[in-house]
Formats: C-alpha cells, sequence, structure tokens
C-alpha cells in the first residue's frame, strides 16, 4: 500500500510493520489540521484502527491484525472531518517565578527573563495536539524569538504542573517525566484527569492566553484542585 | 473467593496482560507485557486465553503464598524458582496446592518472568486492560504494582488439570548472546557515516537509569550530519531515538507517544521482548535488517 485517503486527503504510506503505518500527508491541507483528523478517526470508532497518533507533520496508525486492506481504506475515506473551526478559549495562569530553567532560556534565545515573559504574554497559543505524555499539550504559536532548542540531554526528572518550551512548541507536563523542554513557569490547575481521558478539558483548536500569576497566587491556587474548565 | 498473599513483592512486580490501545492519541502509550511471547507461552500453559493478565516480574522474583489449589505456569527468565524451597521448573503447568509458597532469586537468562494462574483475576479493569501503567494512576492506585501483604483475587477458572509443557525449541531464546534486529528509522539519514557504522557494529548496553518508559543505551556515542531541530514525531515501543548529545533512547511499553528527537532506527515488535529481557550494562549488538 503506497498511498490511501483520508477523506479527501491524500497521504503516503510507510511501513514500521504491516500494522504500524506511518502517513504522510501529499500536502498540508488546509483548515484542517492532522491532530484534528486523528481525533476525528478515534471518535469514528473503526473497527480497522487499534490506535492513532497525530501530531503537525505525520500521522501514526496501528491497524488491527486482521483487517483487510480494502475495509481500512473504506472507512479511512468514508471520514467526516469538522472545518468550522469552532473553538474554546481559556486563560492559563503561570507562575514564571517557578522555572528552573531561566539561564539556559537566556543563553538559547538572547532574550532576557523580562522581555521573554512579556512576549510569552502576548502570544496566542493553540492546542496543536497531544501526545508524548498523558495530557501532555502541545501548543502552538510561540513567536520565533522565543523558539530554541530542546536540551541536548533530557533530564530524568520534570515535576507535574512545570510549564515549558521545546522547539516550536510550548506545553505542559501534567504529570512526573523525563522530559528534554525548559521549563519557564508552572502552572497550578488540572489540565488532565486520568479517569475521564476519553472527555478532554480542551480539544484541538482551542486557544489560550497566559496569565502571570504571583507565588502567592500560585500556592492558593496550588492548595486546591481547580481543573481549567472551573477556574475559565 | 481465591487469592494470592504477597510475602514478599520483588523489585516491580505488576499485573500486565496485552495492553490498552486506543488511547495513543491522548500521550497514554498502549502499555502491557514488556515480553509478550514469554506471558503467551503461560497462558497458555494454564489454558487461560491469550492476552489475558499475568504477574510480571522484573529482576528479582516475589514470595507468594497459595490461599487455594491453584494451576500454575512460569515463563520467562529464570528466578530459580521453588515451592517450598523445591525447586521447580519453567514452561511447564504446574499444580500447586494451598498455603504452598513460590519464591526465588534474582533472573539470569534474562530479568522478567511470568507467572500465569489459571483462571481470572478478580480485578477492575481500566480502559478495556487490567495492565499497570507506571506514567500515571491507571491501575496502580488499586495495588497492581504489588506490595508486600497484598492479595491478589482469582476466580479460579474449571479446566481440569491437564500436564503441558513448552519444547526447548519453542522457548524464546534468552540463553543465547542478543543480538537485536533494527530497521532504518525515518530519520536515519541524518546520522553521519561513522555513527550508522556504531549502530550495527558496536556493542551497546543498556544503563541502569532504564524502566518500563525508555532503555538509556550506552556504549557509543552517534552524531548528526548536521544541527537537529525537528518537530515532535509520533513515536511508539521499539523506535529508537537519538537525543542530541549522542546516547540513543529505546521508547519501551510504557514510553511517549510523540517526541522531537530523530527516530534513527526501530527494533521490530517481533524482536522487543527479546530485548526487553537484556539486563542492564549486559553487551549486546544490533544488526542492521536491508
Amino acid at each position: 500500500m503506497k498511498s490511501l485517503h483520508i477523506n479527501d486527503i491524500k497521504f503516503s504510506v510507510h511501513l514500521y510493520s504491516e500494522q504500524i503505518l506511518r502517513l504522510l500527508p501529499s500536502k498540508i491541507p488546509l483548515n484542517v489540521s492532522l491532530p484534528l483528523i486523528a481525533e476525528t478517526i478515534l471518535q469514528a470508532s473503526l473497527s480497522s484502527i487499534e490506535n492513532i497518533v497525530g501530531t503537525k507533520t505525520e500521522l501514526l496508525l496501528f491497524v488491527h491484525g486482521n483487517t483487510d486492506k480494502s475495509t481500512l481504506r473504506k472507512e479511512l475515506k468514508s471520514i467526516e472531518i469538522d472545518r468550522s473551526g469552532l473553538t474554546n478559549h481559556f486563560v492559563l495562569p503561570i507562575c514564571f517565578n517557578k522555572g528552573t530553567d531561566w539561564n539556559s532560556i537566556e543563553d538559547l534565545s538572547g532574550v532576557a527573563k523580562a522581555t521573554f515573559i512579556d512576549q510569552i504574554l502576548k502570544s496566542n497559543l493553540s492546542l496543536a495536539m497531544y501526545g508524548f505524555l498523558p495530557g501532555f499539550m502541545y501548543l502552538d504559536g510561540l513567536a520565533e524569538t522565543l523558539q530554541i532548542l530542546r536540551k541536548t540531554k533530557p533530564v530524568k526528572k520534570v515535576n507535574p504542573g512545570s510549564f515549558a518550551i521545546g522547539g516550536p512548541y510550548a506545553g505542559i507536563y501534567n504529570i512526573e517525566s523525563p522530559g528534554g523542554w525548559h521549563v519557564i513557569g508552572h502552572c497550578p490547575l488540572q489540565l488532565f484527569n486520568a479517569a475521564s481521558i476519553l472527555s478532554p478539558f480542551v480539544n484541538i483548536g482551542d486557544t489560550f492566553t497566559l496569565k502571570q500569576i504571583s507565588i502567592a497566587e500560585w500556592k492558593s491556587l496550588n492548595a486546591e484542585t481547580v481543573n481549567i474548565k472551573d477556574y475559565n | 473467593m481465591s487469592y494470592l498473599l504477597f510475602k514478599k513483592p520483588g523489585i516491580f512486580t505488576s499485573i500486565q496482560d496485552n495492553g490498552r490501545p486506543g488511547l495513543s492519541f491522548y500521550g497514554i502509550s498502549k502499555g502491557g507485557y514488556m515480553d509478550p511471547n514469554s506471558a503467551d507461552l503461560a497462558n497458555k500453559l494454564v489454558g487461560n486465553k491469550k492476552g489475558s493478565p499475568v504477574i510480571e516480574c522484573s529482576y528479582t522474583a516475589p514470595t507468594i503464598e497459595f490461599g487455594k489449589n491453584f494451576i500454575i505456569a512460569l515463563s520467562g527468565a529464570d528466578m530459580n524458582w521453588t515451592i517450598d524451597k523445591n525447586p521447580i521448573p519453567r514452561y511447564t503447568s504446574l499444580y500447586v496446592r494451598k498455603g504452598s509458597i513460590l519464591s526465588g532469586s534474582s533472573g539470569h537468562q534474562g530479568i522478567r518472568a511470568y507467572i500465569a494462574i489459571q483462571g481470572s483475576m478478580d480485578l477492575p479493569k481500566v480502559y478495556n486492560s487490567y495492565s499497570h501503567y507506571s506514567r500515571c494512576d491507571i491501575n496502580g492506585e488499586n495495588g497492581l504494582i504489588l506490595k508486600k501483604g497484598d492479595k491478589l483475587p482469582i476466580k479460579k477458572g474449571k479446566s481440569k488439570w491437564q500436564f503441558r509443557f513448552v519444547s526447548d525449541e519453542e522457548r524464546p531464546p534468552l540463553s543465547k548472546k542478543k543480538i537485536i534486529p533494527i530497521h532504518r528509522g525515518p530519520e536515519w539519514h541524518l546520522l553521519n557515516q561513522h555513527s550508522k557504522e556504531s549502530m550495527m557494529k558496536a556493542h551497546w548496553s543498556i544503563s541502569t537509569n532504564s524502566d518500563r518508559m525508555g532503555a538509556n543505551l550506552t556504549g557509543h556515542t552517534i552524531s548528526f550530519r548536521n544541527e537537529i531541530n525537528m518537530d515532535s514525531v509520533p513515536v511508539f515501543p521499539g523506535i529508537i531515538q537519538a537525543p542530541i548529545d549522542g546516547s540513543p533512547i529505546v521508547v519501551l511499553q510504557d514510553g511517549q507517544t510523540a517526541g522531537g528527537y530523530p527516530r534513527i532506527a526501530f527494533i521490530p515488535q517481533e524482536s522487543l521482548g527479546l530485548f526487553n529481557q537484556i539486563r542492564p550494562q549486559e553487551a549486546f549488538s544490533f544488526y542492521l535488517v536491508l
């Protein structure tokens, strides 16, 4: 199988195995992101698809072992993609004094901490995709001056709630994990709930404005479990 | 209700089945058995369905008291298993009596052993799986990382005792020198020539700083033709990523679903179980499947 269509969008197919398919779009479609396509496929509960990952440039499909190619083609072709662009907007409180990597961020970006914070507060961020770790949100919209390379070696432990930047994205670590991004602050809200993964607080395309909070405000929010929907 | 009492938990003993598909979009990998071939054989020996939950023991054997008579089977690493201090074989069905004590020591010929119990575990399924997921509270808080004093409830199967065994030829080749096949990954071409040769020829080992999420490789440093700054892209268990410091990482069962380091190669799914039996600091080699 060299190519297939999801709705009217053509993808080239690269096989890791008969069941694991790497899909690259022939051209990046307008008004629809690959993670949105992945989310649509997930919600359609296709008989041919066991698992799916969608990032900005690629899809990864895990196909059920007993699926024939014609069923896979037919199911993917029939997917209806919502191109309405309707999204929600959230305010995300960040305590930048909780950032642990400001020295390296200033070195790599050449931008002083105060200027960096000022610029990122003016950014219009949106949820590009989930991935990496449970509920980890990749936020698009970082100005080029604020984009820096990932760490050369990931650190073993990043604290839950860490707000970090890596490459073109900002993101939040919901759980403790290793990590290769630079931590610039902390968000005290609950953004992900393991008990309701399939009904997330935030969907692909939803937008964010950052709000700088003090240590005292952070302590107050961090003392209780406030989720992003209730906060907004 | 029948049960197994964990008198000693071992180092990292957990319940695993064939995983939790369907959540990778949200960053939750499928997880499941680290060595599916060995787990499948243990289930087959006791007459359980393929994919049923088993006890996965890593590095060191737990000590377990049986609350009733059970049919069990052991597979994977050799942990010098005994029942009431008498040595018992792996890869055969075993009838154990109420009050018997199963114990062992640290694993050799592999690091992951499996215990299958005929019947079903009376535990909650979370997102359609019994597997403990080590990255967040999915089947963790309910005790599926097994601790001293835990009682694992079992609904006994109705099948009668039947002697079954697995021949030497059918067992995973855990005692042999480990040579792991790899295929080129999407970013293989970014490696410089010397690093490509290192991947194929060099002796590698797994760092002790590894877990169910990923295996950090040591032995050689690899490097790239140019500076790397790539977008985050999908990964899955078996993918070998290379951070810019040149120490490759193999994404494992509980690993991330996307990452921004080059995917230089991947271990095919059917060989990942063998890779997961390699002891940290034990030398092994890769060979490139052309």
